[in-house]
C-alpha cells in the first residue's frame, strides 16, 4: 500500500484515519499516564525510604 | 485455652504458596508488577501484527470498499467494553461475597479502561456509520444501549470519586455494576430481538463466520492485542490503588516477598 493510497482510502481515508488515530491516541495517553503515575509513586517510595533511613538510630 | 501447637503452628508451606495468597494486596503488588511488561509486549507485538494484518494484507471488500478496515478496531473495542465489564461484575459480586479487598480494588482498576473501550465503539462506530448508512448516529437498540453502557461505567466511575470513604464507594459502586449487567446481554442480543440497523453478529461460537479468514485473523489478533493492554493497564492501575490504600502492607509485602525469594525478589522490589 502507497502512502497516497493510505491518506486517500477510496476518500474513505478521514473516517479511517480518524478511528485508528484517536484510538491509539487514547490508548497511548492512557498507558502514558499510567506509566507516569507509577514513576512518580516510584520516586516518592524511593524519597520516603532514604529520609526513614536517615532519620533511623 | 487453645493448644498452641495446632493453633500457632505455621501452615503448611503447600498451602502457603498456593495462589489464593496472591488475593492478598500486599502480595499481588510484586506480582502485577512482574506480569505487565510480558502484557505490554503481547500487546504490542499483537497490535502491529493485527494492524499490518488489517491495513496492508487484507484486500479492499468487495460492498463497502476501504472503509470496512474500521471494524477490526470497532469490533475488538466493542467485545472488549462487554467482557470488562462484566469481569468488574465478577469482582464486585467476590467483593460483597467474600469482602475481599483486592477484588474491589480490580473493580474500580478496570472501569476507565472499560469506560474508553465503550467510548471508542462508539467513536469508531459512528465513523463507520457515516459512509456506509450515511449517519453518523441511530437511536437503534445497539447503539442506544452502547451509550447506556457508557454511562454506566461514568455513573461507577463518578459514585467511586464522590465520596473518601472507600468502603461505602467500593460497595456502591458494586450494586451499581450488578443491576447494570442486565445490559450486556441486551446489548449482545438486540440485533436478534429488535428490527435493528446494526448488522448481526460476523462472528459467533455456533456458525462459520461471514467474513474472509484473513479478516477474521486481523480481528482476532486485534482482539487479543486489547485484551492484553486491558490486561497490563489495569494491573498498573490497581498498583496505585493498592499503594494509595495501603502503602504499609506493600512495603511488608515487598519485604515477605524479599524473604521468600531472596535476593532476587528484593532486586524486583527495589526496581
Amino acid at each position: 500500500m502507497s502512502w497516497e493510497t493510505l491518506f486517500s482510502l477510496q476518500g474513505h481515508g478521514p473516517y479511517i484515519l480518524g478511528a485508528y488515530g484517536v484510538t491509539i491516541l487514547l490508548m497511548g495517553w492512557e498507558a502514558l499516564s499510567l506509566w507516569r503515575r507509577a514513576r512518580r509513586a516510584r520516586r516518592q517510595r524511593d524519597e520516603s525510604g532514604s529520609l526513614a533511613g536517615r532519620t533511623r538510630p | 485455652m487453645h493448644n498452641p501447637s495446632t493453633f500457632d503452628a505455621p501452615r503448611p508451606a503447600a498451602a502457603r504458596s498456593s495462589w489464593m495468597r496472591y488475593a492478598s494486596p500486599a502480595l499481588f503488588y510484586p506480582l502485577a508488577g512482574r506480569m505487565i511488561p510480558f502484557f505490554a509486549a503481547g500487546a504490542a507485538l499483537l497490535a502491529a501484527a493485527g494492524l499490518y494484518t488489517g491495513l496492508v494484507v487484507a484486500p479492499i471488500d468487495s460492498q463497502q470498499g476501504e472503509v470496512y478496515r474500521i471494524l477490526f478496531i470497532h469490533v475488538a473495542a466493542a467485545w472488549m467494553s462487554m467482557f470488562l465489564y462484566l469481569v468488574m461484575a465478577g469482582y464486585a459480586a467476590l467483593g460483597l461475597i467474600f469482602n475481599t479487598r483486592l477484588s474491589f480494588m480490580m473493580m474500580r482498576a478496570l472501569a476507565p479502561t472499560g469506560a474508553l473501550f465503550t467510548f471508542l465503539t462508539l467513536w469508531t462506530g459512528a465513523l463507520w456509520g457515516k459512509p456506509t448508512w450515511g449517519t453518523w448516529w441511530v437511536w437503534d437498540a445497539r447503539l442506544t444501549s452502547e451509550l447506556i453502557l457508557l454511562f454506566l461505567y461514568l455513573g461507577f466511575m463518578a459514585l467511586q470519586a464522590a465520596t473518601d470513604d472507600t468502603q461505602r464507594a467500593d460497595r456502591g459502586g458494586a450494586i451499581l455494576l450488578l443491576a447494570g449487567v442486565v445490559n450486556v446481554p441486551i446489548i449482545y442480543f438486540s440485533v436478534q430481538w429488535w428490527s435493528t440497523l446494526h448488522q448481526g453478529a460476523s462472528i459467533n461460537l455456533t456458525a462459520a463466520p461471514s467474513m474472509a479468514r484473513i479478516m477474521v485473523t486481523a480481528m482476532l489478533l486485534m482482539v487479543a492485542a486489547f485484551w492484553l493492554y486491558s490486561a497490563a493497564v489495569a494491573l498498573a492501575r490497581v498498583r496505585g490503588i493498592i499503594l494509595e490504600r495501603e502503602p504499609g502492607a506493600v512495603q511488608a509485602g515487598g519485604e515477605m516477598a524479599a524473604g521468600q525469594t531472596g535476593p532476587r525478589g528484593a532486586r524486583t522490589e527495589a526496581k
